[in-house]
């Protein structure tokens, strides 16, 4: 697990992605754009997070060791329904689109992401999460 | 013997040298295939690398630049910084080359907006 900076005030992120160099990045992207992003390199240590924490929004990539992104997608939303996810892919095929949409992805993002996009992209699922939701229910553990 | 031998299989089967030719393309396709999944997937990886490194040169050139206002030593950082940038860019352009190509020799594959796949298939 990497260090997460609690000063963020714009929502809780969890990403995942076992490039720890690639990772690292996006976090640093995301922190600057005022979250509070904690990073982790595997599924399951991701899965023990989000049904222990709360968060705003959980980003994943899809190829991971062991479980994939897709099956912590399922499962994550097995314990937490509501909680918004972004799936990171390298390789945007319609397959993963299918399997995404089975498990309810709510949004796709092609690796590599410019900035811009990934700011744009989380504080448009976390807002809409936030309004679907509720004001005080963000993505909180069942 | 053998000569004899080859002749004899033409004439008995004329179709023998023309399926050999086919195997052999067919081996040839096989291995044009996996050299492309091969370059496929390291240029991925050195693609997503390069980018990291880009956008960090990004984040210390935005930080060099705001520096350098108040100490002009910082001016030829950032110059060194910048070249890093550019170079990082020309590396991400000849890396996604080697993903145009290997995407050809592996499918025929198309852009598509996935986000729009999913919305419609919902």
């Amino acid at each position: 697990m990497e260090a997460s900076d609690t000063s963020g005030q714009q929502g809780r992120i969890l990403l995942v992605d076992d490039d720890s160099a690639l990772g690292g990045y996006l976090s640093r992207v995301l922190r600057t754009g005022g979250f509070d992003v904690a990073h982790e390199l595997d599924a399951y240590t991701a899965l023990l997070r989000v049904r222990t924490e709360q968060w705003d929004l959980l980003m994943t990539d899809i190829e991971l060791p062991g479980m994939s992104g897709l099956e912590l997608l399922d499962r994550v939303h097995e314990t937490v329904p509501g909680l918004p996810v972004v799936v990171l892919t390298g390789n945007p095929s319609v397959d993963y689109a299918a399997s995404a949409l089975h498990g309810s992805a709510a949004e796709f993002l092609s690796k590599p992401v410019s900035p811009g996009d990934l700011l744009a992209k989380a504080t448009e699922l976390i807002e809409a999460g936030r309004a679907g939701a509720g004001l005080d229910l963000t993505g909180s553990p069942s | 013997m053998s000569e004899g031998r080859d002749l004899a299989l033409d004439e008995e089967c004329p179709s023998a040298r023309t399926v050999a030719g086919g195997q052999e393309r067919l081996q040839q396709s096989r291995r044009l295939e996996n050299l492309g999944q091969l370059v496929g997937g390291a240029a991925h990886d050195f693609n997503n690398l390069l980018n990291v490194i880009s956008g960090y040169a990004d984040f210390a050139a935005e930080q060099l630049t705001s520096l350098a206002k108040e100490d002009d030593r910082l001016e030829s950082v950032l110059a060194d910084v910048e070249q890093i940038r550019t170079a990082a860019q020309q590396a991400i352009r000849v890396t996604r080359q080697l993903l145009a190509f290997s995407n050809s020799e592996t499918a025929d594959r198309q852009v598509l907006d996935v986000n729009e796949v999913v919305k419609t298939a919902g």
